[in-house]
């Protein structure tokens, strides 16, 4: 016989334990079950940031340093982190010869330090941790080294299996990453458009910093797209590679940038390659509708791709209370989680959401010469307003070189037909880099 | 057969989500492919960063 539960939380990550703590604060039976047999150990690739201070997804994250804990005023909850950070100030923008093109205020930073910070980076592991034992705290029954394989509604619950051993719920709430393995058993990714699968590979340098103190770095170049980012700890800084193009050989690229880039090498000289790790995503659009067979999809598991550690805390805080919420006045179905919908609805679909993820065609360098990308980058002089919301990001780059066109038709005719070009390709380029059995849905 | 090179794995669980069948798992740590269950279909190849799944011919 299998155990019964309110609720069943799959995936340990912040969304998920984040949900199965606030379910059991509120007085319910969870169970939690993770793949992982050591819960917070990081083997999967993290930008390893929180947005602070600044809105994204009409919501608000602070960080307390005194007593150590992030706050979601808009929410109403804070989140204890008692590990090391560092202050990030925003995103810079890198060209083949070393060009740049600033979001923030990059003197303020050096000089005002805390006052002009947008983000700060942490030890996940350390979040993970104390919120893994907050859960043990308030009763949650940990099952770790779960790989749930299978989930279907039996009567009024649901049963879900992994490693021979069955658990029945009332609710489940399915926060297992943005492969999303129930998003795909329950058929969820059927009504998802597919946008094509990116690869990321991260070496861990150990040596001193080449850029700015607190600065995400986008480095391109006229073989790929590298970026920057400072570890918490000083002396420690991520190398990463992306692509949608899975083909690539990823590690040798970066071997490549590091050795022979005629701007970027000197960089690396003295540095050492301490580790590597990456990840890989099927990007698919975000889920309007997370809820089917008594199971509530959050975090990463319905959005596109990594949807910030802010967006997995909040969601998973709301699942579990709008599912306490479900049990306590015994409303079991849709109705009983409306609340969660509201918010889903208000603070994450409702945002973004319907926002055109151009990913998956081709990138700048398969288009443009390195020359090419430099005067793309000199066309903008003033700086960007500082920001972590890649949102922000995208859409600032995007409205400042519309606004340029003009200017770029009339100085280099053959860079705008390019830049055109590339538009019309990006579904052919999409189509490109799915050709290998994707999407598996 | 489809067998994953240990010293390239990375332990990132990007094969265990994508493979269609459910053929792979994390046991104590360490990626496995289920030999009965495995198609051969090379979609964990072809996902992975590191290039550590690969075709044993025996």
């Amino acid at each position: 016989m299998a155990k019964r539960y309110d609720v069943i939380v799959v995936g340990a990550g912040p969304a998920g334990l984040m949900a199965a703590r606030t379910a059991a604060e509120n007085g319910l039976s969870v169970a939690l079950l993770e793949r992982k047999t050591d819960i917070p150990k990081m083997r999967r690739l993290d930008g390893g940031a929180i947005g602070i201070n600044g809105y994204m997804f009409d919501q608000m994250v602070t960080f307390n340093p005194k007593a150590k804990r992030f706050c979601f005023p808009s929410s109403g909850f804070s989140v204890s982190y008692n590990g090391p950070y560092a202050n990030v100030y925003g995103f810079q923008i890198y060209s083949p010869s070393g060009k740049r093109l600033f979001f923030g205020d990059w003197e303020a930073a050096s000089k005002r330090g805390d006052e002009v910070k947008v983000g700060i980076t942490l030890d996940k592991e350390i979040l993970l941790r104390e919120l893994l034992e907050e859960c043990r705290k308030v009763g949650v029954e940990v099952f770790p080294g779960t790989n749930v394989t299978d989930i279907k509604k039996v009567g009024k619950s649901v049963q879900v299996s992994g490693n021979g051993t069955s658990f029945e719920g009332t609710f489940v709430i399915a926060a297992d990453g943005v492969n999303s393995r129930i998003a795909r058993i329950l058929g969820f990714n059927k009504e998802r458009e597919f946008k094509g699968t990116e690869i990321y590979v991260t070496w861990v340098m150990e040596g001193d910093l080449p850029v700015d103190p607190g600065s995400f770095n986008f480095i391109f170049t006229e073989k790929g797209i590298f970026s920057i980012y400072p570890e918490y700890k000083e002396g420690f800084y991520h190398l990463t590679t992306f692509s949608t193009n899975t083909q690539l050989d990823f590690n040798a690229s970066l071997d490549d940038f590091v050795k022979e880039d005629k701007t970027y090498s000197p960089w690396f000289a003295k540095a050492k390659k301490v580790g590597v790790i990456n990840c890989v995503s099927n990007l698919l659009t975000p889920i309007k509708d997370p809820f089917r067979d008594n199971t509530l999809l959050i975090g990463d598991a319905a959005w596109i791709m990594e949807f910030s550690n802010m967006a997995a805390l909040c969601t998973g805080w709301k699942a579990g209370n709008a599912v306490a919420l479900a049990v306590t006045d015994n409303n079991l179905g849709r109705e009983g989680l409306a609340s969660y919908f509201e918010y889903w609805e208000k603070y994450f679909y409702g945002t973004q959401g319907e926002f055109d993820f151009g990913m998956g065609g081709g990138e700048l360098h398969d288009y443009l010469t390195g020359e090419e990308m430099d005067y793309l980058v000199e066309l903008v002089k003033e700086p960007f307003p500082a920001t972590l919301d890649f949102f922000t990001f995208f859409s600032t780059i995007g409205r400042t070189y519309a606004e340029l066109f003009p200017t770029i038709e009339k100085e280099r005719p053959e860079v705008m037909e390019k830049l055109f070009k590339m538009r019309e390709n990006m579904e052919e380029d999409c189509k490109k880099t799915v050709s290998i059995g994707f999407p598996n849905r | 057969m489809v067998k994953i090179d240990s010293n390239k794995c990375t332990g990132c669980g990007g094969c265990i989500d994508l493979c269609p069948v459910i053929a792979i798992s994390m046991i104590n740590d360490v990626v496995t492919i289920n030999d009965e269950l495995c198609t051969g279909c090379s979609i964990c190849s072809n996902v992975c960063p590191m290039r550590a799944p690969y075709e044993d011919k025996e």
